[in-house]
């Protein structure tokens, strides 16, 4: 498969296959094709209410899909619990901030290190004198710019900070695909800005999921997007086919 | 403010003082009542890892710290009327061993709060609450209805169980081996909340999406935490035993459940050092006020009240002036 992936044939990292969810009579996902390929930020939009939410939390395992699979990195996660599915290389941003308040900028980067290396059941020697996971947590550090908060209580942050530090834990996990679930969400414009060129950074490494309310995002940084609506995906193309899609345009842009 | 480690080195010391000091001038009452703070202290100990760092609020932990008692005592009445507990596969006629005893609290222990645990963590908030007096209420109805041990009248044992060449009758020796013990359980406590299994549990008290977000499963995290504190109240539960030469059904009883929150909350929740400091005002006040009237309890009462409205963090939180969980 190594092979396979060096010859850029299979490079997907997440595909997903008929995905249907129904909530009673509500189809909030209607057999859902998608992908991730290596190297590429694939934006998921639709008005709300379209069932974006409703894939995501299937795709993290919080909600088990009716039918269809999910395959990370060829490896099939669909009947996986939540943290099994992120010691495979899943990580995801939440929509609204969620770290762990009364912990400082440090411990909760720790905690995501120790969640990774599988150390959590270590009972009698300090975290802190764990060469290998301070320097990831250092490294973590360093890349979201939060250095000189390490010490920080996340509830002190401001809402920018907290922020970055949500993308940091996610990336202390070295996962194979990152979700970000509206990391935009109530972020000033200069911070926006910040945040594009993390992105563009961070997918040379990792491909990102980008769930996104403001388009102007979406259509600058965004290689391939998929639109979701009613539970379909309606369509998936680059920025420009997507402007040009007449079905788009009168589902969901054409509003604007 | 005084800094928290130096009420901390107080209180343990002073305990240690008080002790050796009420021997000295022939007070065996007060040796008696130092080695029950140490006792209770130790119990409330084990309690304050799941309820102070996991946010578990176990209103059953009377359940462990009788079944220990239960253990220590049912094992040495057995050794002294030399009646086999088991006669197959091999004859096993219980011991009085102390170090024998301990071995067999811990393990069964261990194996009842797993069971417990493994039900109870499945339901969260007054649920949770309430499963774990359920569990503990369940327990105390049998004890008082077997009657092979002693039933409602209790458990009476004729003498401590025997530790190396101590002879653990007399009150100043007892009272160091659950020294010992309450310095084990500190300093386990601590170790261990500073481990990255610690913080993975402290991580757990609020946010279990989280926890799920890093590959961490908070249940197992939260049961092994309870199979500990369980362990250590139970430890707690067999000294008491031994201290009083008697087990009834009243250390399962839910007052006792409450008794050893109550020390938590008044030395300070989630503090290592706060179920101790909780546990000698405990007794030192039940001493004082209880020598004036036996409705003492109604003070009591005022001062949790007051505790919980203006001292967040107990004791410990009033006098250092500090955060708790720090």
């Amino acid at each position: 498969m190594v092979f396979f992936q060096g010859l850029g044939l299979m490079n997907e990292i997440l595909t997903i296959k008929d995905l249907s969810k129904s909530f009673g009579a509500v189809v909030a996902s209607d057999k859902v094709n998608f992908s991730l390929k290596q190297g590429e930020i694939h934006a998921l939009i639709g008005p709300n209410g379209a069932g974006k939410s409703t894939l995501i939390k299937q795709i993290i395992g919080e909600i088990k899909q009716d039918s269809g699979s999910i395959f990370l990195d060829n490896l099939e996660v669909s009947k996986c619990h939540v943290p099994e599915r992120i010691r495979l290389g899943l990580a995801r941003t939440f929509q609204i901030t969620n770290v762990i308040s009364d912990f400082s900028v440090f411990q909760n980067l720790l905690l995501a290190v120790i969640g990774i290396e599988k150390k959590e059941f270590t009972f009698f020697s300090k975290a802190e004198n764990n060469k290998l996971i301070v320097r990831k947590v250092s490294n973590v550090l360093e890349e979201t710019n939060l250095l000189d908060k390490k010490d920080e209580i996340a509830a002190r942050l401001s809402h920018g900070e907290r922020r970055q530090l949500e993308i940091g834990l996610a990336l202390a996990l070295e996962p194979k695909v990152i979700l970000l679930d509206e990391p935009m969400a109530g972020l000033s414009v200069d911070i926006i800005e910040k945040m594009k060129k993390s992105f563009t950074n961070i997918k040379a490494r990792v491909p990102i999921l980008l769930i996104e309310h403001d388009m102007n995002v979406v259509f600058a940084i965004a290689d391939r997007i998929s639109v979701l609506v009613n539970g379909r995906v309606l369509a998936t193309g680059t920025p420009r086919d997507i402007k040009m899609n007449a079905e788009v345009r009168t589902a969901y842009l054409g509003k604007e | 403010m005084i800094p928290e480690r130096s009420i901390n080195v107080v209180c343990i010391s002073s305990l240690l003082i008080f002790s050796l000091a009420s021997h000295y001038i022939g007070e065996p009452y007060f040796v008696t009542l130092a080695t029950r703070i140490a006792i209770f202290a130790m119990a409330a100990i084990g309690l304050n890892l799941v309820l102070g760092f996991g946010n578990l609020i176990s209103f059953g932990h009377a359940a462990f710290f009788g079944f220990g008692g239960y253990v220590s005592g049912i094992l040495a009445t057995h050794a002294f009327n030399l009646e086999p507990i088991l006669d197959w596969p091999v004859i096993f006629i219980g011991t009085s061993d102390s170090i024998v005893i301990w071995i067999f609290t811990i393990a069964l222990c261990s194996v009842f709060a797993l069971v417990i645990g493994f039900f109870c963590l499945r339901t969260s908030g007054v649920y949770f609450i309430m499963i774990t007096l359920a569990f503990a209420q369940m327990l105390y109805y049998f004890a008082i209805s077997w009657p092979s041990y002693g039933g409602e009248d209790g458990l009476s044992l004729y003498i401590r169980s025997s530790f190396l060449n101590i002879d653990t009758m007399n009150g100043i020796s007892f009272f160091m081996i659950c020294f010992f013990w309450l310095i084990l359980s500190l300093y386990l406590t601590s170790r261990i909340i500073h481990s990255p299994f610690g913080l993975a549990l402290r991580a757990s008290r609020h946010n279990l999406d989280r926890v799920k977000s890093v590959g961490i499963t908070p249940f197992r995290i939260q049961l092994v935490a309870f199979i500990i504190s369980g362990v250590i109240t139970g430890v707690a539960g067999s000294l008491y035993a031994d201290l009083n030469r008697f087990v009834s059904p009243s250390l399962l009883s839910w007052q006792m459940s409450g008794e050893l929150i109550v020390f938590i909350i008044i030395g300070g929740v989630g503090r290592i050092y706060g179920p101790l400091i909780g546990a000698i005002f405990f007794v030192t006040f039940e001493q004082i006020f209880g020598s004036y009237t036996d409705h003492w309890q109604v003070f009591l009462g005022l001062l949790i009240i007051v505790t919980v409205l203006f001292a967040r963090g107990g004791l410990i939180g009033f006098l250092s002036g500090s955060r708790a969980n720090e």
